[in-house]
């Protein structure tokens, strides 16, 4: 018994010091990718891809589902990017409600003889609209019978799509003015082909908001999605551009990613079924990349270029977290042949065995070590005074890592305005081990139990509160 | 190896059950309350200095705006400038820093005589002999070099050619293109062979600066970009001459060609499949028939119709109708097909009328699609 109870603690020791080695690489990993975007920000002009005659020319689809309420604002802020090419298409995707006519009032829009290629599977589309209004020729809206999935919306969209870029996006999510700038940037910087490029996300709840374009980002009010903001600038600055750095990202967010259209079609598109789409995309993208035996580069780039409304409510969050743990368990299971493969070289061999590790059993490794723990409280095995000096430890280390991405964040992008909003955040790092991660293992765990049982899933609607506080009319804060 | 891996799998478990906990424990605690304080004072350096520089900004600015207001815009003054009056301490190197900050943004703002007026402020509070200093030391550092290029090309300084010669040669990309960028801005297209006889290792972002440099500046000659063009040479080089050749409708088709037969499935060969047809290769327009029964990529077969509707002499028109006809034909084939018969429309025109009456179905809503107005754009 002895035996099998050193072995076990040998076992959780073992993965922990990993995960803490891997989280340390990534920390210097990332300070030297935020390092050297910085020093490429530093020698170069913003204008020149905004000014060039030549510049690529990217399409963004943005589906939507019922988003009466903020359609025509968020619409609108799509429409004021700062790019020299490129077009919108919105899908509606089957909107019970006014979306549709919504839109066709607003914008003027006609239907149009536009005869569909359907290079990935979606289903039928109904009709194409385009504006009359020469202001917003730019605009196309895609009428389409509901998929029951974002997925099969943003097919019909790349279906529509003109242009060799594609970028994926939330129709309520707020974009910077530059987002295409600084992701065009990003691909065509690279040395291989990027297949994919993401950015920086945060929550738009309580930020201030004029003519759907960001005017000052603020810290949310509600405190889970204040949680989110922490937990989306430490994955954001910390892990993803640790990755990037050795061209290992695993995933580029739904909210926003700019992707080769080229290759996402020759990828299939997105898989309707899967409940992980983004990282579904990506990871068939890279797979393709491998099978094809080119190169590739997967990229991130540090500045936060969109801004998206949170779920603030605990149910909302636990069914959004328990769909991405669903959809990870799904990629693991589809595409295990990718396991420590040397034919998909990095991604087979490193980013691969990652998620499989430390993302998807994390959640498991942790409740086994808490039953684990209580186990060895109930048979008097526990050396109390370690275990209290690695409990400090612990929470040390995670709110060390997480006020440090808030305090560099803060330091190179200044994407606050109230020293407060700072500090508060920096705070919360220190509720967050005792309220916000154990929300996030339950919900992980229920997915993966919902997931193993098979159980079906119901994509349910995001209530859209329409957070973003608007300007009064002469510009003051309400 | 089994068994080495063996052993060192046992000696980590012989250190964790015997004292490697404790030991390891204490370790990790040590060092990161260590690195966290460095961290912490780190960032609370930076946020110091970034509010020395904005403190500085804020009382530097209202004067300086001042004066060039009274000097430059009122009293219409181009040199001479009391700069005393000024009353800053140029020797330090925040308030320097600062000035340089402001001027850059006069000066990107204010053009003409006026603009030529702040340059000689800029060099009269020597701020050009400060950027030649800075490109002489600190060539290693990127940001400092190709900013400080970047004033000198604004200002229109010269600099030593060796200098020039080292920062053209640098291993830095983007050192190599600010020193490109500043002899096109300053010698314009004396500098052309200088320029786009040393490019190399350089990106797409790179060749697309290069470009609008070029295009920016007053160059309206005839000068022969296609030279530069060689099979060996990258993507992004070679991509930023068919550009040129592209804007300035320098037409050299046999150079073109040369680049296509290279490796017909590569990026360098369909960018001059297209420059062909935006050049109006009038003499290639049997050749890219003949490519498109040899090539095998959608891609490049899309780039050929694409260039056959550009050309659009008229001896294209039967191919064209036979590849729309095809039904087998994937329909971007087909699509891109009908779209350039379209645009050879004078040779075109009685046939596409007579598709018009013949076709149905799907073809109809094809034809119906491409011709729509508000769809051309898609």
């Amino acid at each position: 018994m002895t035996h099998f109870i050193s072995s076990v603690e040998f076992i959780f020791g073992l993965y922990c010091l990993l995960l803490l080695a891997v989280y340390v690489m990534l920390f210097r990993m990332s300070s030297l990718s935020i390092r050297r975007n910085l020093r490429q920000r530093g020698s170069r002009r913003i204008q020149t891809l905004l000014e060039s005659e030549i510049a690529p020319g990217v399409s963004i689809v943005a589906p939507a589902y019922n988003e009466s309420v903020t359609i025509v604002n968020n619409v609108r802020s799509l429409m004021t990017l700062f790019y020299p090419r490129y077009e919108v298409v919105i899908v509606n995707d089957g909107s019970k409600d006014d979306t549709l006519p919504k839109l066709i009032k607003e914008f003027d829009l006609v239907a149009v003889d536009f005869l569909v290629d359907y290079l990935v599977p979606c289903k039928e589309i109904k009709g194409i609209y385009k504006s009359r209004d020469i202001s917003h020729k730019h605009l196309t809206v895609v009428d389409k019978i509901n998929g029951g999935s974002k997925a099969d919306a943003v097919n019909a969209g790349i279906n529509v799509a003109a242009f060799p870029y594609i970028l994926n996006t939330d129709v309520d999510c707020v974009l910077a003015n530059d987002t295409l700038v600084y992701l065009m940037e990003a691909v065509l910087d690279a040395k291989e082909r990027v297949i994919a490029v993401g950015a920086t996300l945060r929550m738009s709840n309580s930020s201030y908001v004029d003519s759907g374009m960001l005017v000052e980002a603020a810290l949310p009010k509600p405190i889970l999605a204040r949680f989110q903001e922490m937990e989306y600038i430490r994955s954001y600055l910390l892990g993803k551009m640790g990755w990037n750095y050795l061209n290992c990202i695993p995933n580029v967010s739904g909210g926003l990613g700019l992707f080769d259209k080229e290759i996402l079609i020759a990828a299939g598109g997105y898989d309707p079924k899967s409940l992980g789409e983004d990282m579904e995309m990506v990871t068939r993208m890279c797979m393709k990349m491998c099978d094809n035996n080119e190169k590739y580069e997967v990229k991130y780039i540090p500045q936060t270029l969109c801004w998206t409304e949170g779920p603030d409510s605990l149910k909302m969050l636990t069914r959004q977290r328990i769909r991405w743990a669903r959809g990870l368990m799904q990629i693991m299971r589809t595409h295990r042949k990718a396991f420590f493969n040397p034919s998909y070289k990095r991604f087979g061999l490193v980013v691969f065995p990652y998620n499989a590790i430390f993302e998807f059993f994390a959640p498991i490794m942790e409740i086994l070590g808490i039953f684990f723990y209580i186990y060895l409280i109930l048979t008097n095995g526990i050396n109390w005074q370690m275990a209290i000096l690695l409990l400090v430890f612990v929470y040390m280390f995670s709110v060390f890592l997480t006020s440090f991405s808030i305090l560099l964040d803060n330091y190179v992008y200044k994407y606050y305005k109230r020293r407060q909003d700072i500090v508060r955040l920096c705070l919360t790092a220190f509720l967050e081990p005792f309220i916000y991660h154990p929300i996030i293992v339950y919900s992980s765990i229920k997915g993966y139990i919902q997931e193993l049982f098979g159980k079906k899933h119901a994509w349910g609607e995001m209530k859209r509160k329409g957070t973003l506080t608007p300007l009064s009319p002469n510009g003051a804060k309400k | 190896m089994l068994s080495t891996l063996g052993y060192i799998i046992h000696d980590i478990r012989a250190f964790f059950e015997g004292n490697g906990w404790p030991v390891f424990v204490i370790v990790a605690l040590v060092l990161s309350v260590f690195f966290w304080t460095a961290c912490l004072i780190g960032i609370a350096f930076f946020y110091y200095r970034d509010y020395r520089y904005r403190r500085a900004y804020s009382r530097i600015y209202p004067a300086l705006r001042d004066f060039i207001y009274e000097y430059i815009l009122v009293e219409n003054r181009t040199s001479h400038f009391p700069v005393d009056k000024l009353g800053l301490d140029l020797d330090n190197k925040l308030v320097s820093k600062v000035v340089r900050h402001i001027l850059h943004d006069f000066i990107f703002t204010i053009g003409g005589e006026k603009g030529q007026s702040m340059r000689h402020l800029f060099n009269e509070l020597g701020f050009d002999k400060e950027s030649q200093y800075e490109i002489r030391h600190s060539a290693t550092n990127i940001v400092t070099t190709v900013r400080s290029l970047a004033n000198l090309a604004l200002m229109k300084v010269s600099i030593q050619d060796t200098i020039l010669d080292r920062l053209q040669k640098s291993p830095q990309a983007e050192i190599r293109v600010a020193a490109s960028k500043y002899l096109l801005q300053v010698e314009g297209e004396q500098a052309f062979d200088k320029v786009f006889d040393g490019l190399y290792g350089i990106s797409q972002l790179h060749a697309l600066d290069i470009f609008q440099t070029v295009v920016q500046g007053n160059y309206y000659g005839d000068y022969a970009f296609s030279q530069w063009l060689e099979v060996s040479k990258s993507f992004a080089v070679n991509s930023l001459f068919m550009d040129l050749m592209v804007y300035y409708q320098e037409l050299n088709e046999a150079q073109l060609w040369t680049l296509i037969t290279a490796d017909k499935e590569s990026k360098t060969a369909l960018k001059a499949i297209n420059s062909l047809g935006k050049l109006l290769a009038k003499d290639s327009e049997e050749r890219l028939q003949a490519l498109y029964t040899e090539e095998s990529s959608l891609a490049a077969k899309l780039e050929i119709l694409k260039a056959l509707g550009r050309v659009g002499q008229g001896k294209s028109i039967d191919f064209l109708n036979g590849l729309f006809m095809d039904a087998n034909l994937p329909l971007s084939l087909r699509k891109h097909a009908y779209r350039s018969l379209v645009a050879q429309k004078p040779y075109s025109s009685a046939l596409l009328r007579k598709i018009e009456e013949q076709v149905d179905g799907e073809e109809r809503k094809l034809v119906r699609s491409i011709n729509h107005p508000m769809v051309h754009y898609i």
